[in-house]
């Protein structure tokens, strides 16, 4: 489990097995299309505060069901 | 909404052994996408599949999708039977898996966690460079997004520190 141990001190972010993966052109291809300032953002967060926002973000897309009329997943 | 809080207190609290995967993994490790269940891949022996029953038992546990009324009963004689549950709760969907596809067992995946403290709860979650080999492995179009995202997200890690 490589630098598990140094997880508290790197600020929320959480290290990297040096595992190489290949590379490949349509993965990269999205790339693009995302917003890496969102990334970087969730990056400063511990992965609690990740979690809590995604909380946040489930039930506002809840809500936004309901009022489409749409019933939420998982009900 | 999955209260992820209420999900992973109650299995460590029982001291359920088991690793956090799918996107409740992903988001823990940055990712911005929203997910609605919590997928675990939890160790088959026994003792533990003791602790899971008890843990998500006040939950009322029932097959997600299963039409209402299909005999279906939350305990360690079903769980023996079965392999991997995808279960609606009172607290939000869980996935408890056996096994996942690239991804093996509880034993083969807690060597590629990390320990996270989430809620008060000590609980491994799938390493990210594990978790875009596990999504490489599935090979899901709908995946590729992901894996572009977390590949990403290891890529600003990396620059952090430095």
């Amino acid at each position: 489990m490589p630098g598990a141990a140094g997880y508290g001190m790197l600020g929320g972010v959480m290290p990297v097995e040096a595992t190489a993966v290949r590379a490949d052109p349509v993965v990269d291809a999205y790339k693009a299309g995302i917003d890496v300032t969102l990334i970087e953002r969730n990056l400063r967060l511990t992965p609690e505060e990740r979690l809590r926002q995604l909380m946040v973000l489930q039930r506002l897309a809840d809500e936004v069901r309901r009022a489409g009329g749409v019933t939420p997943p998982g009900r | 909404m999955t209260d992820f809080e209420a999900l992973l207190r109650a299995l460590g609290a029982e001291g359920v052994r088991f690793v956090v995967v799918g996107g409740v993994a992903a988001t823990a490790h940055g990712s911005a996408r929203l997910t609605n269940d919590l997928d675990i891949v939890y160790a088959r022996d026994p003792e533990n599949i003791r602790r899971l029953v008890k843990a998500l038992t006040p939950f009322r546990p029932y097959l997600r999708g299963a039409p209402p009324g299909l005999p279906f009963t939350w305990d360690t004689r079903t769980v023996h039977a079965g392999l991997n549950f995808t279960l609606d709760t009172t607290v939000g969907p869980i996935d408890a898996l056996g096994e996942i596809v690239a991804g093996g067992r509880y034993e083969d995946l807690a060597a590629r966690s990390i320990r996270l403290e989430l809620f008060g709860t000590s609980c491994l979650c799938l390493g990210l460079d594990a978790l875009i080999v596990n999504k490489r492995g599935v090979g899901r179009p709908k995946d590729l997004e992901v894996i572009a995202e977390l590949e990403l997200i290891a890529a600003a890690a990396k620059r952090e520190r430095g």
